[in-house]
């Protein structure tokens, strides 16, 4: 099975630095979308069909908390596993995420294994 | 905590995450007058925050700078195509970094804060002379960076006595 995965953060520095990991790390990747903060990533999500949701918090539009306050209160968005990737390393913060249901926590700045190893986790790949 | 120990702390973050992110190595400098006309344009990179505390955090760079910032980050060499935007929105990821990590430094990780999208400003190299003594300089490459981080008093005072 190959994934769609949706990158979103304002950054264009940080969603190229993405999509070349997540090209390294192996897993089978059908395609990847970008959207540049919370609002674009939801009408990506009702447009096309999502397997992963990369996530930024601090976004201009619609932060990446609003984003996840909306799939949550979606039948059709909430059971997609979402991994926040942030700069905000509170542990408040990251229980009240965990608590929305997001899958994992990465706090930038990351390494292209830690990406690689979450995202594996998530998504149950396994390397035969 | 003193002045002294805040700046120690911000100039241990704003080494840390250069190195962490785009394997440049600051260096300490004594504040310099400015920074010469002949370093080309500069910039002032900064956001504010709020939350358990509010303030703003800064950074002042060339586009020099910026532009190496911006190829060590993405790993590619720099190329006179490579476009402003991109060494600019390198630089905005970099203080989004430093703004978090340094929150965490200065009020341990329970603290909660939002931070706004990081603002870029050309300024003149009068203007990134300024006349602020709370700012952390360092040499990156041969390249000046200012780094300023400053909490509002009203905000903390609120915060200390209102919780």
């Amino acid at each position: 099975m190959a994934y769609t995965i949706l990158i979103v953060d304002d950054s264009k520095t940080i969603r190229a630095i993405l999509t070349k990991t997540l090209r390294l790390t192996g897993i089978p990747i059908n395609a990847i979308h970008e959207a540049g903060n919370g609002q674009e990533a939801l009408d990506c999500l009702h447009a096309d069909w999502i397997d992963l949701v990369l996530t930024d918090l601090n976004m201009p539009v619609m932060t990446g908390i609003e984003l996840i306050n909306a799939m949550v209160g979606d039948d059709l968005l909430k059971d997609i596993p979402v991994v926040v990737i942030s700069t905000d390393g509170s542990s408040t913060r990251i229980e009240e995420l965990k608590a929305k249901g997001i899958r994992e926590y990465i706090q930038k700045p990351f390494t292209p294994e830690a990406i690689g190893a979450v995202i594996e986790t998530v998504l149950g790949v396994t390397h035969e | 905590m003193s002045e002294k120990n805040e700046r120690a702390i911000l100039a241990e973050v704003v080494a840390r995450v250069f190195q962490q992110t785009a394997f440049l190595f600051p260096e300490p400098a004594e504040s310099p007058a400015g920074i010469s006309a002949a370093e080309g344009k500069v910039y002032e990179i900064s956001l504010t925050f709020s939350g358990d505390r509010e303030g703003d955090v800064s950074l002042v760079m060339t586009e020099a700078l910026c532009r190496e910032l911006a190829a060590n980050v993405l790993g590619e060499d720099p190329t006179d195509d490579d476009t402003l935007e991109k060494a600019l929105d390198a630089a905005k990821e970099t203080l989004n970094i430093i703004a978090g990590q340094y929150l965490i430094e200065m009020f341990g990780n329970k603290a909660l804060f939002n931070l706004t999208a990081p603002q870029v400003a050309e300024v003149t190299p009068e203007q990134a002379a300024g006349d602020r003594t709370d700012r952390v300089c360092s040499l990156v490459e041969g390249h000046p960076v200012f780094a300023t981080a400053a909490m509002r008093a009203g905000a903390y005072e609120h915060t200390r006595t209102g919780r």
